[in-house]
């Protein structure tokens, strides 16, 4: 669907009449074209999953959106000023983060989303996959550009966390917690993982892409064994369906103020909130950071976000990266 | 900087074949130089600026055996972490490393990823040289402003 083109236009009349039917000849009429030609668009909506009503006489109605990742549907569901509001949609791609470090070549607006219905090369840290099946899951990066020095930006990633926690509470009811550094749990498994790639001189941040996968509506089956004991999905917990679009659309929104927050206010109201949600402080913790082994408990979050773990000799070391165990 | 990034940096320069160390950031400028007890000076200045090292290059071979080698100085300058983090000299565990000591590198060439809370910062290189030396091991923690690289400018 070509962005404000005739199809946009007449799936957002049919939107807006609800319940009523809009004729054939009365579309044809405002748009200036055939019959055939709308006939056309509507069945090209309905190759992307729209369901219409159509009545002979009376013409077309709208009853149901697809729960895809179509920027018509996103930005209906969008409510943000600027995360999102340019968006490149894509059915199957090697990473969204690789793509969103392609549109860095050029001039991108800051908040550009890239979503993937499908990643053949979904990625996790160090080298790692993460899997991302088809039109089950929410798979997208945003590229930002703070103005502040990458010494910082490690402290920025926090409002992703925090923004998938929100979204996630405010759609579903349910409360995730968080675990340092940015994983968000269900019930202890993992729902959601956050990788973000910079690009950065000595002294200031070209830009960041801030990627997020969110296990929606997987079944347990698209897990692979290996990883079941540690990551599920929401579907999995909650036993049915969560709109990806209202979801996505959330977490945008939530994004967008968190950061408008860390802009204004810096890292400290972020931390604050962040805390109270974290389910990794005071739990016994053993750390892979880098070549480094540090077990103990996790006891707080630094002023620059690194976890502070207390030993065994009540000395307390820093991490400021690592999987937590 | 503190006490204990001063003691830091002697340890890095005990373990090195650097002589001669001086940094200068933060307003703080200090000068270390390895031989008859370290010499440490400060001074303060308005920003942060570039670290350039003397570091001596491998002996060249000599004719005559009681002739002590000249040393030849190579003027480096130094590639440095721009944050607190993680060193990796490869994208993944299992990858080759994005540069080698005796590599050639152009401005712009990735030669290491700093990882901070899931946040991976792929270095570029400001110059464009030899890689002299590789100062940081692998998963070895970085302070900011750390020296990363020693690069012989071409």
């Amino acid at each position: 669907m070509r962005k404000g083109g005739t199809e946009e236009e007449i799936l957002s009349l049919l939107r807006t009449s609800g319940e009523k039917y809009l004729s054939g000849e009365a579309l044809s009429k405002k748009f200036k074209v055939s019959r055939t030609a709308i006939w056309k668009h509507i069945h090209s909506l309905i190759d992307q999953g729209y369901v219409f009503e159509s009545h002979t006489n009376l013409g077309y109605r709208l009853l149901t959106a697809p729960d895809l990742l179509l920027p018509a549907e996103i930005e209906h569901a969008l409510s943000t000023k600027y995360i999102g509001r340019e968006l490149y949609c894509f059915n199957e791609i090697g990473s969204t983060n690789d793509m969103a470090a392609r549109l860095t070549e050029k001039e991108v607006p800051e908040g550009t989303v890239v979503t993937a219905e499908k990643q053949t090369a979904g990625k996790g840290r160090l080298g790692r996959t993460w899997i991302s099946p088809e039109k089950t899951g929410l798979w997208f990066s945003v590229i930002l550009r703070p103005k502040i020095s990458p010494y910082h930006s490690p402290k920025l990633t926090f409002i992703a966390g925090l923004a998938v926690h929100d979204a996630v509470k405010k759609v579903t009811g349910e409360d995730p917690e968080l675990k340092w550094p940015n994983d968000v749990l269900l019930n202890g498994k993992k729902i959601c993982g956050i990788l973000t790639e910079m690009k950065a001189e000595m002294d200031a941040v070209n830009y960041l892409i801030i990627g997020i996968g969110i296990n929606v509506n997987l079944s347990k089956n698209d897990l692979p064994e290996s990883v079941r004991a540690r990551a599920t999905s929401l579907k999995i917990e909650l036993q049915k369906e969560v709109s990806r679009v209202k979801l996505l659309a959330e977490v945008l929104k939530c994004l967008e103020e968190y950061y408008d927050l860390f802009k204004q206010e810096g890292p400290e109201p972020i931390i604050r909130k962040w805390k109270r949600k974290c389910a990794t402080l005071g739990k016994k913790v053993r750390i892979q950071s880098g070549s480094e082994v540090i077990e103990g408990v996790a006891e707080d979050i630094d002023a620059d976000c690194s976890l502070l773990i207390r030993l065994a000799d009540g000395t307390v070391k820093k991490a400021v990266t690592g999987d937590v165990n | 900087m503190n006490v204990k990034e001063i003691k830091e940096l002697i340890e890095l320069l005990k373990g090195n074949e650097i002589t001669e160390l001086e940094i200068e950031r933060e307003g703080v400028k200090i000068k270390l130089k390895k031989g008859s007890g370290n010499i440490v000076t400060t001074q303060l200045l308005a920003a942060p600026q570039q670290v350039v090292q003397q570091v001596p290059a491998a002996p060249a071979p000599s004719a005559k055996k009681d002739e002590k080698p000249a040393e030849k100085k190579i003027d480096g300058v130094t590639i440095n972490s721009p944050m607190v983090g993680t060193f990796y000299k490869s994208p993944a565990p299992d990858a080759a490393s994005f540069v080698k000591e005796g590599d050639l590198v152009s401005e712009g060439k990735t030669v290491c990823i700093i990882e901070a809370m899931k946040l991976m910062n792929e270095i570029k290189s400001e110059v464009k040289g030899k890689i002299v030396k590789i100062l940081v091991e692998n998963g070895q923690p970085v302070e900011f402003g750390q020296p990363l690289f020693l690069v012989e400018p071409a």
